[in-house]
């Protein structure tokens, strides 16, 4: 499993973390601190635990998005299919999986520490999507 | 807050951030510009209707940032949209307007203060950024 996009990944995460109050446009305050250290920890789990697992999978970066609730948005799609994890501040994650094309759709919650399989296994479907 | 009740015919606009600090590409529209704020308990989406208002105004109103810019969907489509297993989200268009906010309407969810992912990301494929 390649994840060169790493370190790029936290740079996007910090300049996410200095937005000023207001940045959305509708009056949301910064994004919480806590928020963007879990995502990423949950990010270098998910990396270490693809390669764990023996996947050569290439995944590729997620998108960075600053959430109003002071949350963090990761988001991956290819196709018809996508996969958003919404890292919250209180260290909790949602997620929300999506393939159009086969008319899916599952949503969960993550907790600190919690197995991430459910997690890889949508990722892994969101890679295997052609573009 | 009231107002009269909002036509499908009607179109809304809402106010999306300039994304430079993280969007990739920057004029992209994310599920993320269709979340509530739960730090600050909304109830809804905050969005103008262009029969009262100018995009202008909308841009100029408080907590507008330099750099937003604005996305539009008539009000029938937003109520129509169903989910990837063609389920109605139930989406509701309100108005909230008052003597301060001319125009002002909200985008709803099934329960109160709650939007589902779902929800989210099929506003953000709806509704489409102004030239």
């Amino acid at each position: 499993m390649s994840a060169d996009w790493l370190p790029h990944t936290f740079e996007q995460l910090d300049r996410v973390r200095n937005l000023p109050p207001g940045w959305d446009s509708h009056g949301a305050g910064p994004v919480e601190p806590a928020a963007v250290a879990a995502a990423k920890e949950l990010l270098s789990s998910l990396v270490e635990e693809l390669q764990w697992t023996g996947s050569n999978a290439r995944v590729a970066k997620p998108s960075i998005n600053p959430t109003p609730s002071g949350g963090v948005q990761l988001e991956w799609e290819s196709g018809s299919r996508c996969l958003e994890v919404e890292v919250l501040r209180d260290h909790g994650a949602r997620y929300f999986y999506q393939d159009s094309a086969s008319r899916i759709e599952a949503e969960g919650e993550l907790s600190v520490g919690a197995p991430l399989a459910d997690l890889i296994r949508y990722l892994l479907k969101v890679v295997a999507a052609k573009r | 807050m009231a107002g009269e009740p909002v036509l499908d015919s009607e179109v809304l606009l809402r106010r999306i951030p300039p994304g430079e600090a993280w969007l990739e590409p920057p004029d992209r529209l994310t599920s993320a510009n269709f979340k509530l704020d739960r730090r600050r308990n909304e109830q809804g989406l905050s969005v103008y209707r262009e029969k009262l208002v100018t995009v202008e105004d909308v841009l100029k109103k408080p907590g507008a940032i330099h750099g937003s810019r604005i996305a539009a969907a008539t009000a029938g489509d937003v109520r129509a949209l169903r989910n990837a297993e063609d389920q109605p989200l139930g989406l509701e268009v309100v108005p909230c307007e008052d003597a301060t906010d001319v125009g002002h309407a909200e985008i709803r969810g099934t329960q109160p203060g709650r939007l589902s992912a779902s929800a989210s990301r099929a506003l953000s494929r709806l509704f489409k950024l102004r030239a």
